[in-house]
């Protein structure tokens, strides 16, 4: 598990922050006339789409598929949780964005977690 | 020479360390020590060199010859290589067509390189050749994942990072195989998709 401090908040600000923006598009674009299982595929769609350009961004200064793969699961997330709100009840800028902060926390969060879970099982395969 | 693949990374030679040179490079430094810490007093191949951003992790007075397809690369990692306390060989060369003779080295050493050799199983036998019989082959390497969402992302993105520079889901320890190594040791470093691999000719 990573725990060097510079890549474990370079982790939470690429995600919190591509979360953020994300939520907050996917609020914009999406209201009550939306039907949800269109706008859960839609959104997810969008949102991967929006946080590709800041995975490669982010990824110069904090890593390479450690952020990309992270970043665009958020963007996934936070796009098909907002898009999905937005389509059931209406939702605001702000806690799109909010909502999409919390998905990006979660996803570094998950990833973590998987991280530690899979190289437990499969580290140092030896012949 | 692969023309395609040599133009495609000779443009990439122009803002490749603005890309890979911080970030990634300084989240594996230690794996990557680690790994190049396996370099022996023999005669080693190290593949597509680049801009000569591992060069730093290599322990010193190692005789190393490296290659890569893109003479724009080899020229940025000239200063790199000219700091090594060692010996550095530079080549331009397609790993495809390399003209050393058969058992030339003891070892060959890669880093992020399989992700970007057109034909990885003919590029894999191509340094079995080169390598001594039992002669060890390192590996740092990015592959496609098994686990959902990141094998669909990986296989999303690959038609467009193909395009740019190497692809998202190559199965490197397969095709490691598959060109007739042992294999003797694959330790992951981030999830299933960043890993070393061991193996022997």
């Amino acid at each position: 598990m990573e725990t060097r401090p510079y890549f474990v908040f370079g982790d939470l600000l690429a995600n919190a922050s591509v979360g953020a923006l994300v939520g907050c598009v996917c609020a914009a674009c999406f209201g009550t006339g939306w039907n949800m299982l269109l706008a859960m595929f839609v959104g997810m769609a969008l949102g991967m789409a929006l946080s590709l350009p800041f995975a490669l961004g982010f990824g110069a200064f904090f890593g390479a598929m450690e952020v990309m793969l992270p970043v665009m699961t958020t963007g996934m997330l936070a796009g098909m949780v907002a898009s999905m709100t937005g389509a059931m009840e209406g939702l605001a800028l702000a806690r799109g964005a909010t909502l999409g902060l919390w998905s990006g926390v979660a996803v570094v969060i998950v990833t973590y977690v998987a991280n530690a879970l899979i190289r437990r099982r499969a580290s140092r395969w030896t012949a | 020479m692969d023309r395609v693949t040599m133009s495609k990374w000779d443009r990439a030679a122009a803002h490749f360390d603005l890309m890979a040179g911080y970030g990634p490079e300084k989240r594996w430094e230690p794996k990557k020590r680690e790994l190049f810490s396996r370099m022996g007093e023999g005669r080693i191949l190290f593949l597509a060199v680049g801009t000569g951003l591992d060069v730093p992790f290599f322990p010193p007075g190692r005789s190393i010859v490296g290659i890569d397809i893109s003479q724009a690369m080899l020229d940025k990692a000239k200063p790199r290589v000219d700091a090594y306390p060692g010996s550095i060989e530079l080549r331009q060369m397609d790993v495809h067509d390399m003209p050393f003779e058969a058992g030339s080295f003891d070892q060959v050493f890669t880093s992020c390189t399989f992700c970007s050799v057109p034909d990885p199983v003919r590029g894999l036998e191509a340094l079995r050749r080169v390598l001594v019989p039992g002669g060890e082959l390192h590996m740092f390497e990015h592959t496609g994942s098994r686990y959902y969402p990141f094998r669909l992302m990986m296989n999303l993105m690959t038609p467009l990072s193909r395009r740019l520079g190497p692809e998202m889901n190559r199965t490197t320890v397969e095709n490691v195989v598959a060109a007739g190594f042992q294999l003797r040791e694959v330790e992951h470093v981030y999830l299933d998709v960043v890993k070393t691999i061991s193996a022997t000719a």
